[in-house]
């Protein structure tokens, strides 16, 4: 004990409670016991399955790991996904735009290239309480706690889903997965063989071209390289003149390699470097740039049991248009095993380690001080599915976490039920406790003006958030499906600016919240070549200051979230002879209170022709209802307006 | 409020954990499984002994065709190593593009040529070939034969008329276990 203490402390400078040593060792244990158990899969030439004969065959039960729509109508969470089909008919570009479509995403586009995207509230431009992982790497930013929507994108027609989970994922996912969780998966470069090139030419100005080449390097290696160069400049101001920031212009190279030696195992690389020009007319050099490389093995053991463990590098350098820049470097390393006890309990747990160090250079007014910083967080976290009954089963699982920025432990355990009272119904519920843990900008961003000056605090707490939820899932084999979750979310010491003598704000964390909501799906398959979805999601939030804050009540709320009411999306999709096929949405979304926005109603129509796999050529038009309309920030003349917009693209692949 | 349950999952958590300790065995609980790809390949493989084609000339191979990526493959291909159909040693082979392949014998549509599958049953109507297709809707599109799943287990649904169309002979045994026959 004494060494681990010693270990510990000179890891994160403070020695480790007791308890979590506790926590690790139980852990290990479990590790060590399982090894019994960490035989790879049998493999199938042992089964024999092809000796049966007709009805044996038919009583083979197929494995459900492999099985993505079972597990996922099991999943104790408000879960959607996106598949690789539905990513397609959308017709979007670029990744934020992919998740207008998915149920309790709302999703604000304020510039050319920024979006504001959050789940069950507290939108803003760089929300804080969703987690983004695009494929196991993390697109959240320790500089202020958010994700900035330009950053993840990816060869759309090479994802292979999003998954979208909605409410909170901490305990899997880590702190600031507090409203949810995107998690997005591109395909593996076994499934990507061959070249792919893609043009996509829109009015008002745009252009996407894309091009993609997989191949088969060895016997179990597969690889393939990607690049995408896009170049827009489209978005208006209300008074009518064309946004000069709206011109951009982003390059990106990547690439993945996957090595299967086996059915059970697999190596994956990927890699990536962008270069993106936000604002040409202003900036003519890049405004984003950086890269990243991530290794990853995933290992499937005995009794549907897997390992997994990955390591990553990541880098870039970001100019926040006349504000600041900030440099920054990420490693993470991270390990998950999975296994199963006992026959009842399925397990898993994991561990990882994230160190991440900026340098950040004042411009205008605001700077950070240190303007360097490196700080690491830890984590540890464990979690049990335990099959009460063969039907009905209880998920207990917490993550401890530990940030050096702030020197502090926070623990985010969640409970959960299940109960699938029939193959085709299920009913979950959950509370969970989740916490957003200060960013770097809370605590030390300082902006000093003769008039006034405000602070970050070193004693500023993370936010919190308590969650209560319900869902019921009901499905007719693939005709019809829908699901219901509804949530209560209760948070405390959520941001405020607290103002003190001598014109002096600082940030602190006297505001309550509540909220409640909803949402709600439908999907709808009659015949083979028709298929319609609906969804639609409430949120009701109010906040209060707490005693002791001198904040003005209705500026404090406004400032932590501009959120929709009411959310809806109608899609259809319909299939003809000739591989052709028309899908539509028709989507609404419910004015945002302060600063105020109007609601709007659009409609998306898009015809796609396939006459041979290989080749296909869609028209897409895009907010068809009206001329123009705004979807974020305060209305002013130079508030930024999303125009009807008109596309035609072109897909060859060989 | 957030405070007690935080504490009380901490206890559950913990008395789980002890419970699953004192439970657990060395060497899990070890129901097989197996996996979809390896299940389709051995189910198309068995039923093609339930149908009966044509006579083909005696040098002929029992060609299966595959339509794109599918997790099917690697499975059939090794399973159909070394075997033969009707006194016909089995060729495997993957073709990426919708053409007709004059000696395909057997053709089997992945769920990523699921958009072209009326392009494809049209090209194979009148011909002595078996359309297999991985989703139930198959076999109102023209194919003969759909596999499927259903929860954990494979299922087959059958389409008559295309069998008859294609001047296929299917065995009495097969329709039998079929969960879905259609006219």
């Amino acid at each position: 004990m004494a060494a681990f203490s010693r270990f510990t402390t000179l890891c994160f400078r403070r020695p480790i409670p007791r308890r979590v040593g506790a926590w690790c060792l139980m852990a290990a244990g479990g590790l060590v016991a399982s090894l019994g158990a960490m035989a790879p899969r049998p493999s199938p030439e042992t089964l024999g399955i092809e000796n049966l004969g007709l009805e044996d065959l038919l009583d083979v039960r197929v494995e459900s790991v492999s099985r993505k729509s079972e597990s996922l109508f099991e999943t104790a969470a408000a879960i959607g996904v996106l598949t690789d089909d539905e990513i397609r008919r959308t017709g979007a570009m670029v990744l934020p735009e992919v998740l207008r479509y998915a149920a309790g995403v709302q999703v604000s586009q304020h510039t050319s290239r920024g979006w504001a995207i959050s789940i069950r509230g507290f939108n803003l431009d760089s929300t804080n309480k969703l987690e983004v992982l695009m494929d196991g790497r993390s697109a959240y930013s320790p500089l202020f706690s958010g994700v900035i929507w330009d950053g993840p994108d990816y060869l759309l027609a090479d994802l292979d889903r999003i998954e979208v989970i909605r409410g909170p994922g901490a305990t899997m996912w880590g702190a600031n997965a507090v409203n949810g969780v995107i998690n997005i998966y591109s395909k593996g470069s076994e499934e990507t063989l061959g070249g792919r090139l893609e043009t996509t030419v829109g009015a008002p100005e745009s252009f996407v071209q894309s091009m993609r080449y997989g191949a088969q390097l060895a016997k179990h290696t597969y690889a393939r390289v990607w690049a995408k160069y896009a170049s827009e400049d489209r978005t208006w101001f209300e008074n009518g003149e064309k946004s000069p920031y709206g011109d951009t212009e982003i390059a990106r190279v990547g690439f993945r390699a996957d090595h299967l030696p086996s059915d059970s195992t697999r190596f994956v690389m990927t890699g990536e470097y962008f270069t993106d020009k936000l604002g040409i007319q202003h900036y003519d050099y890049p405004t984003y740039e950086g890269g990243h490389l991530l290794l990853r093995w995933e290992q499937e053991l005995a009794n549907e049991s897997s390992l997994n463990t990955q390591v990553y590098y990541d880098r870039y350098n970001r100019l926040y248009l006349g504000i600041f820049e900030e440099q920054r470097e990420t490693a993470d390393v991270s390990l998950r095993h999975r296994l199963r006890l006992a026959g009842r309990h399925d397990i898993v747990w994991g561990a990882g380690y994230r160190y991440s160090w900026d340098d950040t250079f004042q411009i205008a007014v605001p700077y950070l001080e240190p303007a360097s910083e490196g700080f690491g967080v830890a984590n540890f976290y464990l979690q049990d599915e335990f099959s009460w009954t063969d039907s009905f089963h209880l998920v207990l699982g917490a993550k401890q976490e530990y940030n050096s920025l702030v020197d502090r432990w926070e623990f985010q355990p969640s409970a959960r039920a299940k109960w699938l009272t029939s193959p085709h119904t299920m009913f979950w519920a959950a509370v969970s406790r989740s916490v957003r843990t200060p960013a770097r900008t809370d605590t030390d961003l300082r902006w000093i003006t003769p008039n006034f000056a405000f602070y970050g605090t070193d004693d500023y707490r993370s936010e919190k958030a308590v969650s209560f939820e319900l869902g019921h899932r009901f499905r007719v084999d693939d005709t019809f499906s829908a699901e219901i979750s509804l949530f209560r979310n209760l948070y405390d010491d959520l941001a405020t600016v607290e103002s003190y003598p001598g014109n002096t704000y600082r940030y602190q964390n006297m505001q309550k919240g509540d909220a409640w909501g909803g949402e709600f799906t439908l999907e709808y398959h009659p015949v083979y070549w028709a298929r319609f979805s609906l969804n639609y999601s409430y949120l009701d939030e109010t906040f209060r200051l707490k005693p002791g804050s001198n904040a003005d009540p209705d500026s404090s709320a406004a400032a932590i979230g501009n959120d929709a009411r009411h959310l809806s999306t109608l899609g259809a999709t319909l299939e003809f002879r000739h591989a052709l096929e028309l899908s539509g949405y028709l989507r609404y979304v419910d004015e945002l209170p302060d600063p105020r926005v109007p609601a709007y109603l659009t409609l998306d129509l898009r015809l796609s022709w396939s006459p041979r796999p290989g080749f296909e050529m869609s028209l897409l038009g895009r907010n068809l209802l009206d001329d123009r309309h705004p979807e974020y920030r305060a209305a002013s003349p130079y508030r930024n307006e999303i125009s009807r917009s008109v596309q035609l693209q072109v897909t060859w692949a060989y | 409020m957030g405070l007690l349950v935080v504490k009380a999952i901490r206890i559950a958590l913990l008395g789980l954990l002890l419970f699953g300790a004192t439970g657990f065995r060395l060497h899990g609980d070890p129901e097989l499984r197996v996996s979809p790809g390896e299940l389709q390949a051995a189910f198309i493989l068995r039923l093609a002994h339930f149908v009966e084609w044509p006579p083909l000339p005696e040098e002929d191979p029992f060609v299966i065709i595959l339509l794109g990526n599918s997790s099917t493959e690697a499975a059939l291909r090794r399973q159909a190593s070394g075997k033969s159909i009707g006194g016909h040693p089995i060729e495997v082979r993957r073709v990426d593009d919708v053409e007709l392949v004059e000696d395909a014998s057997l053709v089997f549509v992945g769920e990523d040529f699921r958009r072209w599958t009326d392009t494809i049953t049209h090209l194979y109507e009148q011909r002595p070939v078996l359309t297999v297709g991985e989703n139930q809707n198959f076999i109102r599109r023209g194919g003969v034969i759909s596999l499927f799943f259903e929860e954990d287990h494979i299922r087959l649904a059958i389409n008559q008329g295309a069998s008859q169309r294609a001047g296929l002979s299917l065995d009495p045994q097969l329709l039998a276990v079929a969960a879905e026959v259609i006219p």
